[in-house]
């Protein structure tokens, strides 16, 4: 029994500082990676104006995943991500809104996007439905409503102030990249500043033992779920005021981007891992990768493919690095 | 607690009713029953509210030929979801199958092709599940961008011309029955006898419930599980093939639509999304009301856009009929 | 005794990682003997037992079965040889029926071959019950006579039961005795694996005990007695592992007045003062738990009152219940205790931030955590390690320290030291009697009735859901508890309305 009484013994500061770099989400060393194969190879692609360009097209999906962030955290998911989008370009595209001041579309828009995230929480928490059906469930309906409100055929009578957040410049930067980069600095203060993000780590790590401590997981799912909802929102504000009109099908693929941006950010369902930087970086590291194989000359197709293989080698990779 | 109300004493005594709902093939099956009695009673509000247009035959067999599509990869999905698994990567695979089918190529080598890829899917889907651990939706969700991908680079627009053999054998009848219903009752039975028949059956109900103790009883668990998978990716390529003769040509599309219809197919049908409850016979009825629905929407003139409506607001229902232990995924 | 043995297991090694889990173990079973394989948590019996039915694969050693030596890869492979388990979390699958359950993974027999034969062997064994009725209808004991069944057709030579008496009710106990016999006269050889002394000079012949994963000694049931078991088991006496008991109590902490919830049949009535360490004892599934998560709040209170110092908490949920100074610490560990991801700080601070808003504001208690984690002199390199790389015993520390972070005044327990190894159950022993004597309470619940009797100060004995007895410790022994734990001859008739 010589253990009674011991001091906590220090780490090496050696292997402290290689438990803190294997933390680091696996979008990092992939940023590094990229970024070295784009400079040697496409130098054009590290200039400060095409970096702006691809700022402003990494904003909408930047915001998204970011909100996408807080379910698979919370070790869930929501998929109706994509149809909060596409709700959100057709309201604010209608004709409806003509003649009145910018601040009504934007809030009905993020509105939609609470009242989806809200719908989604509690039809997980207070029916247990499984979150991937529930939210599948709700894009469909959320997706039938845009086409309701539409009539099939969407506006273009869009404000001009959705315009500029979406496509505007402040000198160089884009409008739209100074929201990612607000959106982020909020995401990553509720996430590890306020109570809230504690309780997610928690409950997506175990739920039960959540339980068990106090944490009243599923009012923190509820409201993972509405985060989600309004971060989706913003995302598909400023991706209308990107495109600028109404468009049927908008931000289909934006789901599997969001989680991909996620997953490479760090995150896999619970866990405690990943977390606001994590996201950007890997939704960063994503719009690289797809750029860059624009430049290569692979089409939406190979893209499809490259998105695909991202999210499962990083699966399995987390996978075969927890089972050691 | 309760079931220590059923004490050996008492079984002696239980009235037929009881005896009926202490069954093991009923506590299996009731949501099919819940299923069946959901289907009967569309069908009947349509024969009433619309008897000119539901009730003909033109309609019947508009019907028997639109639904055997979403029948086959809804029968692969009840599978992969019998044996607690969840398969997002079916409405891809149709895409690739009649991508594959528009190669040009003698019919000989693209549909074996199509087979065969579909296999690999499915292989794939369930080593990374089964083997590594990965969640079945990330692990299909990711294999279902990249066949959706490789469909896409095989075919980027819709064309090419369906091979003449498969045309035929959707087109036309058989003793008064569409050729679809043909396809429905081959697949149906198939499916039917091997979840019913068979040891693989019972053995696929036992692991659907708890993998680890149908692991400890002897079961090959992990060749089972990986079976379903591809199981499901191999209907999903039967589906494209008649999706694409009955369209005649190809489209690298077809299929997105089917990926979450042939979860609701399942799910209404009473199949649970937990594993080891449910089975092919409620997906029947399953696919049956969703085939219901669509049509009576159509025949009595409601916008489409409702359909999507409807639909999500269904597969909700039915997955909260059945309330889970956790919360999440 | 001249008779060659049914199974002979020699020199068995098996290691988990860096953990030798059996070192040279040695076993024999008899036919027609029940074998009773006795031993503390952790001292390798389920390790043993599961490399003779298949699970676990053996590092060195022998095992033979009829003079021949067997080497099993799969369960099914023992099962195939002959050797039959019956595990404490059955291998039942609960959607399928009886009959599908006993030919599970056997094909090519007729589904009319397969009903006689189910029938037959369920006549056997007494049962009246159909071969379609599905399990998840059948009671636990049922449900172990089915796991039985499965042996009976495999007409095995060799019976495993591990801790089988945990879940059954008390004429549930009589019929699996019963049973056990009648298996035994017709040859079979019967390993009975259980802490449970009385059970075990109830009904077998031999005893061997292990300790570390080593052999002990076999004893002969008819020579031997209870402290030699024990002395054999423990190696060494118990008293040393305790602290000294309270000398005085304080106020009042917790006072239940007749609370009632769903899952008790009457209402409990019971209070904790600061400075002392009540034990709650019991046979299994008796209440302990519905008991215990009454109190913390995470089952409603339907009736009475429950109040927490001054304030009445009874309509309050857990988590406000957490805020007024109560802590919970879970039975089982792995799966309702730690976050596994997360490093040990992460998992001592949920304890106190739970109670906070959403939206409040929120600072590691990183010095708040490291002095618990000095008092409790949890071994870890830092606050990051993450937590799973801890050993057994730190991480109930780890979960404990998390109340002690919180501030709680009232700890209920569960199972405090389970799977953790004697030196560090001396150590949470020593904190948790610290944390009584500092001004706080613990109530605490264990299967283990010594540890009870030497932590505690008093000891109430809960029956069927009711409080039913109540002893000072020091006037309480292994014998007094267990007989107020079986429920007498006037309860009997009501153990069949569900608990």
């Amino acid at each position: 029994m010589t253990d009674v009484i011991q001091a906590p013994t220090k780490p090496s500061a050696a292997r402290r500082m290689l438990r803190t770099i294997a933390h680091w989400p696996p979008a990092f060393w992939g940023l590094i990676a990229v970024l070295l194969l784009a400079a040697f190879t496409q130098p054009h692609f590290l200039s400060v104006p095409f970096l702006m360009i691809l700022l402003r097209q990494a904003a909408p999906l930047g915001i998204v995943a970011l909100g996408q962030t807080f379910t698979i955290a919370n070790r869930s998911l929501d998929l109706s991500v994509g149809a909060v989008i596409m709700l959100v370009n057709i309201l604010v595209s209608d004709r409806i809104f003509l003649g009145f001041p910018a601040v009504i579309p934007i809030s009905v828009a993020l509105l939609a996007g609470v009242a989806v995230g809200l719908i989604n929480g509690l039809l997980i928490t207070v029916l247990r439905a499984s979150a991937v059906v529930v939210t599948l469930g709700t894009a469909s309906v959320v997706t039938g409503i845009g086409y309701l409100i539409s009539g099939g055929a969407p506006g273009n009578a869009m404000s001009d102030t959705i315009k500029y957040i979406g496509r505007g410049r402040i000198e160089l930067f884009p409008v739209s990249g100074l929201f990612w980069i607000a959106s982020a600095i909020i995401a990553w203060i509720i996430l590890r500043k306020l109570v809230f993000g504690r309780f997610i780590m928690a409950a997506g790590d175990n739920p039960s033992a959540a339980h068990y401590s106090g944490i009243p997981v599923t009012r923190t799912l509820l409201v993972s779920h509405i985060m989600s909802g309004v971060f989706a929102a913003l995302g598909g504000l400023i991706l209308s005021g990107l495109i600028g009109v109404g468009s049927l099908g908008l931000g289909a693929d934006y789901v599997l981007s969001s989680i991909a941006a996620v997953i490479l950010g760090g995150a896999v369902f619970g866990g405690g891992a990943g977390g606001a930087v994590g996201t950007v970086l890997g939704t960063m590291l994503l719009i690289m990768i797809l750029n860059l194989l624009t430049v290569f000359g692979i089409d939406e197709a190979g893209k499809l493919v490259v998105q695909g293989l991202v999210i499962a080698v990083a699966a399995i990779i987390y996978q075969k690095s927890a089972a050691r | 607690m309760s079931d220590s109300t059923l004490t050996s004493s008492a079984t002696s005594r239980l009235s037929l009713r009881d005896r009926f709902l202490l069954d093991a093939r009923w506590y299996r099956q009731r949501g099919a029953a819940l299923s069946a009695l959901t289907f009967a009673v569309i069908f009947v509000v349509l024969a009433i509210a619309l008897p000119g247009s539901f009730l003909t035959g033109r309609n019947f067999g508009n019907l028997l030929g639109q639904l055997p599509p979403l029948f086959i990869a809804g029968i692969g999905q009840t599978l992969v979801l019998l044996g607690g698994g969840f398969d997002l990567s079916v409405g891809s695979v149709i895409s690739l199958t009649s991508a594959i089918l528009a190669l040009p190529l003698h019919w000989s080598a693209t549909v074996p092709m199509a087979l065969g890829a579909a296999i690999a899917v499915g292989l794939v889907n369930g080593w990374g599940i089964v083997k590594i651990g990965v969640h079945p939706i990330i692990m299909t969700l990711a294999t279902s961008s990249i066949v959706q991908g490789i469909a896409l680079t095989l075919l980027p627009v819709p064309g090419g011309i369906a091979p003449a053999p498969l045309v035929a054998m959707v087109r036309g009848d058989v003793l008064g029955l569409p050729l679809g219903a043909l396809w429905v009752l081959v697949i149906g039975a198939l499916a039917i006898g091997l979840t019913h028949g068979t040891g693989f059956g019972r053995a696929l109900y036992a692991v659907g419930a708890n993998p680890a103790a149908a692991r400890l009883s002897g079961l090959p668990e992990a060749r089972i599980r990986i079976s379903t998978y591809v199981i499901s990716a191999s209907s999903a390529a039967v589906a494209g093939m008649y999706l694409t003769a009955r369209l005649a040509s190809s489209d690298p599309n077809v299929g997105s639509a089917l990926g979450l219809d042939s979860v609701l197919a399942a799910a209404l049908g009473g199949t649970l999304l937990s594993g080891g409850i449910g089975g092919p016979i409620g997906t029947v009825f399953g696919v049956g009301i969703i085939g219901l629905l669509n049509n009576g929407m159509n025949l009595a003139g409601i916008s489409p856009f409702y359909q999507h409506i409807v639909k999500g607001t269904m597969l909700i229902v039915s997955v909260s009929l059945f309330r889970r232990k956790e919360v999440g995924l | 005794m001249t008779m060659p043995p049914t199974i002979e297991v020699t020199n068995l090694s098996k290691a988990f990682g860096s953990t030798q889990a059996l070192s040279a173990m040695l076993l024999t079973g008899l036919p027609g003997e029940v074998h009773a394989v006795m031993g503390e948590n952790g001292a390798g019996k389920s390790t043993l037992m599961k490399v003779l039915s298949g699970v676990h694969r053996a590092d060195t050693g022998e095992v033979r079965l009829n003079g021949a030596p067997v080497s099993f890869h799969t369960p099914r492979d023992a099962q195939e040889a002959g050797i039959s388990t019956i595990f404490q979390e059955f291998s039942l699958l609960r959607n399928l029926s009886v009959q599908e359950n006993l030919f599970l993974g056997k094909n090519g027999i007729p589904a009319r071959e397969q009903r006689a034969r189910c029938q037959e062997v369920l006549a056997r064994l007494g049962l009246n019950i159909r071969p379609e009725t599905a399990v998840e209808a059948l009671s636990v004991g049922e449900q172990q006579m089915v796991e039985i069944a499965k042996g009976l057709l495999a007409d095995a030579k060799v019976f495993i039961f591990d801790e089988p008496t945990a879940a059954l009710a008390a004429q549930e106990v009589e019929t699996l005795f019963d049973l056990i016999r009648r298996l035994a006269t017709e040859g079979c050889t019967i390993f009975y694996v259980s802490h449970r002394i009385p059970e075990i000079f109830a009904i077998c012949d031999r005893i061997t005990v292990m300790k570390d994963g080593c052999y002990v000694t076999t004893l002969t049931t008819a020579a031997t007695d209870h402290d030699e078991v024990v002395e054999a088991m423990v190696g060494r006496p118990l008293e040393e592992l305790f602290a000294p008991r309270a000398t005085q109590l304080g106020q009042r902490l917790l006072h239940a007045d007749q609370l009632e919830g769903d899952d008790l049949p009457a209402p409990v009535s019971l209070t904790l003062h600061a400075g002392e360490i009540v034990g709650l004892s019991g046979l299994e599934g008796q209440g302990q738990q519905a008991l215990m998560r009454l109190l913390a709040g995470f089952a409603p209170a339907t009736g009475g009152a429950l109040r927490l110092g001054a304030d009445q908490v009874d309509q309050l949920d857990a988590r406000r219940r957490i805020s007024l100074g109560l802590g919970f610490v879970p039975e089982s560990r792995k799966d309702d205790g730690l976050f596994p991801s997360l490093s040990i700080l992460a998992n001592m601070e949920t304890g106190s931030v739970a109670p906070r808003g959403l939206s409040a504001w929120f600072t590691k208690p990183r010095a708040a955590v490291e002095a618990v984690m000095r008092d409790l002199s949890v071994k870890a390199e830092d606050p990051y390690q993450n937590v799973m790389q801890l050993s057994g015993g730190n991480q109930q520390k780890v979960v404990l320290g998390r109340w002690l972070v919180a501030g709680t005044r009232v700890l209920l327990c569960e199972e405090p030291t389970r799977g953790v190894d004697v030196g560090a159950k001396r150590e949470i022993y020593l904190r948790l009697r610290e944390f009584a004597a500092n001004g706080g309470t613990v109530f605490v619940s264990s299967r283990e009735m010594p540890e009870l009797i030497g932590l505690c100060d008093r000891i109430v004995v809960i029956r069927e859901g009711r409080l039913a007895t109540e002893m000072p410790a020091t006037e309480a022994t292994e014998i007094n508890l267990l007989a107020a734990a079986i429920p007498g001859q006037e309860d009997a008739a009501r153990t069949e309305t569900p608990v």
